[in-house]
C-alpha cells in the first residue's frame, strides 16, 4: 500500500494534435513537478477513424522517456479517439459478454462494419435504463499498451476516455448542480445529459464549438433530440482556454466552468492544455 | 450518479458499498473480539477467586511429628557441624606438632564435642610428649591416649596411636 502511495503519477492527455503530460508527486499533498506538451502534425482523417498515429508516436517517445522512471501512467483519450452511445436496457441479456456484444451491436448500427475493429466498454449495471458505452480503435489501444511494455518501470494503470475523467470529476465537484456536461476540444464537443439519476443523452460531435454562443446553439438543438424538459438549463463546461470563465449566461443557458482539482505547480491560465490530463484520477 | 467506468486497462472500481460492508464486517469482528476478550478476563478472574476460596477452606496437611523431629535433628546436626570451633581445633593441632609425630587422621565429633586424632610417632617418648603438648592447648580438655600400637612390620619400630580430647565450649 505504502509503496503504491509513494509511486509518482504521470497523467497524459492524448489528442490528435498534441500530448500533454503532467508529472505528479506526493500522496497526501500532490503537486505537479513537471509539465510537458508535445505537438504533432494533424493527419487527414477521411473516415473519421481517429487520427491517432501522430499522437501514438508522441506517446511512444514519452514511454521511452519514462522507461526507467517508476510511476503509474494514466492516459486520457481525447474524444476525437472515442465514440459513445447509450445502450438501452435489455432484460434478455445474461452476463457481461452478452452485454458487451449488445453494446457492440449498438455501435454497429450507427457506424457499420468499422465498429468490429473497436474495443468496447460498458458502464453501469443491467438494471440501468440506459448505459453509456464507449468504443476505441483497437490499433490505438495496442499502440498505447506497447509504449509501456512489461519491462518498463512506468506502469500503465489506466486508459480512460475524456468523458469518463470529466464526468467522474463533475460528480465529485458539482454534485447535483449539473444536468448537462459539455466537453470542448479543438474541432470537437462532447455533450452528456443526465437527469433523475439516469443518462438521457451522449453526443460526440465534430465542429467548431469554441465559444458560449456555439455552445448555446448546440444545446438548443440537442435538447430536443434528447427530449430533456425545458427547465434543465445548467451546463457544466470543461474546456481549454475557452472555458476559463467561471460563469456565463447565454439566453436561457447557464454555463459554469468545471474546475480541475487545484494542484500546486499548475496555472489554469497557462496550462490550459493540461486540463484534460489533470481531470483524471 | 454512479461513476463512469469505461477504463481500457483498469478493472472497474468496486462499488463503495462493498468497501463499507467490508469495513462494517471488520468493525463487528473487532467488537466481538473485544467483548469476547472482556468475557474471558471476567471468567478468568472468577476462576481465580473460586480457586482462592477453595484453597482457603482446605486444611493444611500436618507433617507427622516423627518427620519433624527427624528434620529437626538433621538441622541441629548441621548447625553443630557448622558451629564447631574449627579455627581453635586446627590451631591446637598445629601448636602441638613436633618433628617426631605425623598426624594420620583428624576426626571431630560434633554431636559429642570430641576430637579424635590418629597419629604415628617415632618412639614412645615422642608419643607421650605429643599428648602432653595437646593437654596444654586451651581449646582441648580431657586429653586421653586411647590406643597405641608398635608397627612390627616397620624396621624403625614406629608407634601408631589414637588420642581423644574434649572440645571446650565457648571458645
Amino acid at each position: 500500500m505504502l509503496k503504491q502511495l509513494k509511486r509518482n503519477r504521470v497523467r497524459i492527455a492524448l489528442s490528435p494534435g498534441f500530448a500533454a503530460t503532467a508529472w505528479i508527486e506526493g500522496a497526501f499533498r500532490p503537486r505537479v513537478v513537471k509539465k510537458q506538451v508535445l505537438d504533432c502534425t494533424l493527419q487527414p482523417d477521411a473516415e473519421d477513424t481517429g487520427p491517432w498515429q501522430g499522437a501514438a508516436a508522441l506517446l511512444a517517445s514519452i514511454g521511452t522517456e519514462l522507461k526507467n522512471t517508476p510511476c503509474d501512467v494514466t492516459v486520457v483519450l481525447s474524444n476525437h479517439f472515442v465514440r459513445y452511445t447509450l445502450v438501452p436496457e435489455n432484460k434478455s441479456l445474461s452476463g457481461t459478454e452478452e452485454e458487451l456484444a449488445f453494446a457492440r451491436y449498438c455501435f454497429g448500427k450507427i457506424h457499420g462494419d468499422r465498429a468490429k475493429a473497436w474495443e468496447v466498454r460498458l458502464t453501469g449495471t443491467a438494471s440501468d435504463p440506459a448505459r453509456v458505452a464507449s468504443a476505441v480503435d483497437s490499433g490505438l489501444l495496442q499502440a498505447i499498451r506497447g509504449c509501456f511494455p512489461a519491462g518498463s518501470k512506468a506502469r500503465l494503470v489506466s486508459v480512460q476516455p475524456y468523458l469518463m475523467s470529466a464526468f467522474n470529476l463533475c460528480n465529485e465537484v458539482a454534485g447535483k448542480y449539473a444536468t448537462w456536461l459539455l466537453l470542448v476540444e479543438p474541432e470537437r464537443a462532447c455533450l452528456a445529459c443526465f437527469e433523475g439519476g439516469r443518462w438521457a443523452a451522449v453526443r460526440n460531435m465534430k465542429g467548431d464549438y469554441q465559444g458560449p454562443t456555439q455552445w448555446a446553439a448546440l444545446l438548443s438543438r440537442e435538447r430536443y433530440l434528447a427530449g430533456v424538459a425545458e427547465p434543465r438549463t445548467n451546463v457544466l463546461v470543461h474546456a481549454g482556454p475557452a472555458g476559463r470563465d467561471k460563469s456565463i449566461r447565454v439566453g436561457k443557458w447557464k454555463f459554469r466552468s468545471l474546475p480541475n482539482p487545484t494542484l500546486p505547480g499548475v496555472s489554469p491560465a497557462e496550462d490550459a492544455r493540461l486540463a484534460m490530463a489533470l481531470c483524471a484520477h | 450518479m454512479r461513476r463512469l467506468e469505461l477504463d481500457y486497462v483498469a478493472s472497474p472500481r468496486r462499488q463503495r458499498w462493498t468497501g463499507i460492508a467490508v469495513l462494517a464486517v471488520g468493525c463487528l469482528a473487532s467488537a466481538s473480539l473485544v467483548v469476547r476478550d472482556r468475557d474471558l478476563r471476567q471468567q478468568l478472574a472468577a476462576l481465580d477467586a473460586t480457586q482462592g476460596m477453595l484453597n482457603a477452606e482446605r486444611p493444611t496437611k500436618a507433617l507427622p511429628k516423627e518427620r519433624i523431629d527427624e528434620q529437626m535433628k538433621m538441622v541441629n546436626a548441621v548447625l553443630k557441624q557448622l558451629t564447631l570451633p574449627w579455627a581453635q581445633i586446627i590451631a591446637a593441632v598445629e601448636n602441638s606438632a613436633t618433628d617426631d609425630v605425623v598426624i594420620l587422621q583428624m576426626q571431630p565429633e560434633a554431636q559429642q564435642r570430641l576430637l579424635r586424632l590418629t597419629a604415628e610417632a617415632k618412639n614412645q617418648k615422642a608419643m607421650i610428649e605429643y599428648v602432653a603438648r595437646l593437654e596444654q592447648e586451651g581449646a582441648l580438655a580431657e586429653v586421653h591416649l586411647i590406643r597405641h600400637e608398635v608397627q612390627s612390620e616397620d624396621p624403625a619400630r614406629a608407634i601408631q596411636f589414637s588420642v581423644q580430647a574434649a572440645l571446650k565450649e565457648g571458645r
